[in-house]
């Protein structure tokens, strides 16, 4: 009986793997990266180089939007931080509608004034796409959010699978074929199984209002946004006193919410009808101190500065919701930990992707017996390349466009996308006319030298290389081109790997322990 | 985050590692006493269990919580690779890390 649980479980395990696999490798490569949005974000605007926060950004921006947009009916303004040390503003067009409704603009924090800087989707592609795939919003939200489910029930099953999950947990055999997938799988997959889970989990969490609607549908009718404001804080639309108004300096009310958070900043400002008498100035708190994600914030009358409202600490659910989707975004660590994070974020692309090949690879005296490639098999291994050696090609494609586009090109932010795509369909294209070994060498050393040229290629095209930001020690921008060669060094061994031995055709476990040190494992697994 | 607790992680993940006759046998080249291997094995969790207070005093229970468990998950990642093609290497920076990581942190 026992036995024949572990047998359904790993037979589940097999299966609600494989068939999501693909895309949570895309889910997990793409948050990965979105662990560093705005210091990808910024790397794709090399204008925005030389950037500081600077004190009197709030006011700056205020001075500015009041010269741009005087009628908006709202503005918002994003403050400076030491990741992203740039203002950001975006107003309602009063006289327009449909998407174009919204204005943007990125303003210097020291003098307001507005930096031209190219037209990118930056880091927000991958974020949107970690949970949108690129599809219409709802349907990638739920394409998404059934996969997050399938990986709950992998990891499940993959532990109860596990037999020697202790026994094992510091055994990798390299060299050894099937065995050596299997020890990889499983240990990228056990040691960062803390990390597995609650990302998991929390994944689900972040749209839980959107998958299990029916708590709020229950209390609350079709009146969502009447939850949404008292759950999470979101204020009210407030009424036109029909009478101009001047704001009130903004220096004061800053201090006195960074007094109302224990010394946090401000993310945040939104102004409602800045030009009105009854105008309001909301701060959001800035999160970056703490685990939890809330959206915390302070209510002033725009004129005269009175504190209105001042959201308290949230309850216990609110709080929990807030814990669990503040470790999903992970916005609190320092660069440290954001490295930590990111570190098990590609512990479980491994897992995935070494699971994916484990399929193919344990199949492989199967294909030897036939004498050909059954048809279920090929696709596996044409997706299994086009996928996790194309998708390291198509996002250094992404950044490439990024630098090689005619600045001024219509829709520029739309052709890198339509690059990232291109990039990727042709990397299926390659595994259906070559054999599986060259498919995979050939995509990991394009990957691996598509990676290590974009230092090269922002060199030649911009003034943010490496030979300027490391001389003034500019972080986000040396460290991006020398993550990339980090990466490409990665791609690199892999690509070399992938030369010496293929992964689908090796014969398991063949030559058996060749060093002395070797034998006592051996033994004591016969 | 500070180097001293998080060498420690990986010191407990040796120390755990020895108190397991295969791993034992293939670092050490002999079989460890029952005696021994208990004592590797407290030890293992001792060093854990002082990385973890060290990082929670240090930036408090919420985040420092979060901190071990992802220099957990990096020390145990590269010990393995390491043990899988320098066993001795791997064992001996068991000893190594913590001494250089509290230099590091003194000086």
């Amino acid at each position: 009986m026992k036995e024949g649980f572990r047998q359904s479980m790993a037979w589940l395990h097999t299966w609600s793997g494989l068939v999501v696999g693909w895309i949570l490798f895309a889910v997990f490569v793409t948050g990965t990266l979105s662990y560093f949005r705005p210091e990808i974000s910024q790397w794709m605007r090399p204008e925005l180089r030389d950037m500081q926060p600077h004190p009197q950004a709030a006011a700056s921006a205020i001075a500015a939007l009041q010269q741009r947009a005087p009628d908006s009916p709202r503005w918002f303004i994003r403050l400076p931080d030491a990741r992203e040390p740039i203002v950001r503003v975006t107003w309602r067009d009063p006289n327009a509608t449909g998407p174009r409704r919204f204005q943007n603009a990125v303003l210097d924090p020291a003098t307001g004034a507005e930096v031209k800087a190219r037209d990118t989707r930056g880091g927000d592609f991958f974020y949107r796409f970690h949970f949108e795939l690129s599809m219409k919003p709802i349907w990638g939200r739920w394409v998404v959010g059934c996969c997050a489910m399938f990986m709950l029930i992998a990891i499940v099953t993959g532990v109860i699978t596990h037999k020697k999950i202790f026994k094992d947990f510091f055994t990798f055999r390299p060299k050894k074929g099937q065995r050596s997938w299997l020890d990889a799988h499983n240990v990228v997959g056990v040691l960062a199984l803390p990390y597995h889970v609650m990302i998991t989990y929390s994944g689900l969490v972040t749209l839980m209002f959107m998958y299990m609607p029916w708590g709020v549908q229950a209390n609350y009718g079709q009146n969502r946004a009447a939850f949404f404001d008292q759950a999470l804080g979101v204020s009210a639309e407030t009424p036109l006193a029909n009478r101009p108004g001047a704001l009130t300096n903004i220096e004061p009310l800053l201090l006195t919410a960074q007094r109302h958070w224990d010394g946090a900043n401000p993310s945040l400002i939104t102004v409602h009808n800045p030009a009105d008498a009854n105008s309001r100035i909301e701060m959001r708190r800035d999160n970056s101190d703490r685990l939890a994600h809330s959206s915390q914030s302070v209510v002033f009358a725009g004129t005269t500065g009175e504190l209105l409202a001042a959201a308290g600490e949230p309850m216990p659910a609110t709080r929990t919701r807030d814990v669990v989707y503040g470790l999903h975004m992970a916005n609190f660590s320092s660069s440290p930990l954001r490295w930590l994070f990111a570190l098990s974020g590609l512990a479980g692309i491994l897992m995935i992707a070494s699971g994916l090949v484990l399929w193919s690879v344990k199949r492989a005296p199967e294909r030897v017996k036939l004498g050909r490639v059954p048809f279920g098999q090929r696709l596996v291994e044409v997706l299994n390349i086009g996928v996790i050696a194309g998708l390291p090609i198509t996002i250094a494609v992404f950044f490439h466009a990024n630098r090689l586009l005619p600045i001024g090109l219509a829709e520029r932010p739309t052709w890198e996308v339509r690059a990232f795509f291109a990039a990727w369909l042709l990397s299926f294209v390659v595994p259906l006319i070559r054999p599986a070994k060259a498919a995979w060498k050939a995509q990991f050393l394009a990957a691996a030298t598509l990676f290590g040229a974009l230092p090269v290629v922002n060199a030649l095209t911009t003034d943010a290389h490496l030979g300027v930001t490391l001389a003034s020690r500019n972080w986000v921008y040396a460290g991006f081109d020398l993550t990339c060669l980090g990466i490409a060094a990665l791609l690199g061994l892999i690509a070399w790997h992938a030369s010496r031995t293929s992964a689908t055709q090796r014969k398991p476990a063949r030559n058996k322990a060749e060093t002395p040190a070797n034998l006592p494992a051996e033994a004591e697994r016969a | 985050m500070s180097l001293f607790p998080f060498a420690l992680t990986y010191t407990g993940w040796v120390a755990l590692c020895l108190s397991l006759s295969r791993h034992a046998r293939e670092i050490l080249q002999r079989e460890p006493s029952p005696l021994e291997r208990h004592l590797l094995r407290a030890a293992g969790w001792l060093a854990l269990t002082a990385s973890l207070l060290l990082t929670a005093a240090r930036t408090g229970w919420p985040l420092g919580t979060v901190e071990w468990f992802g220099m957990l998950t990096a020390t145990a990642v590269s010990f393995v690779l390491l043990l899988s093609f320098y066993p001795r290497l791997a064992a001996g920076l068991g000893l190594g890390l913590p001494v250089c990581a509290a230099v590091v942190s003194l000086v």
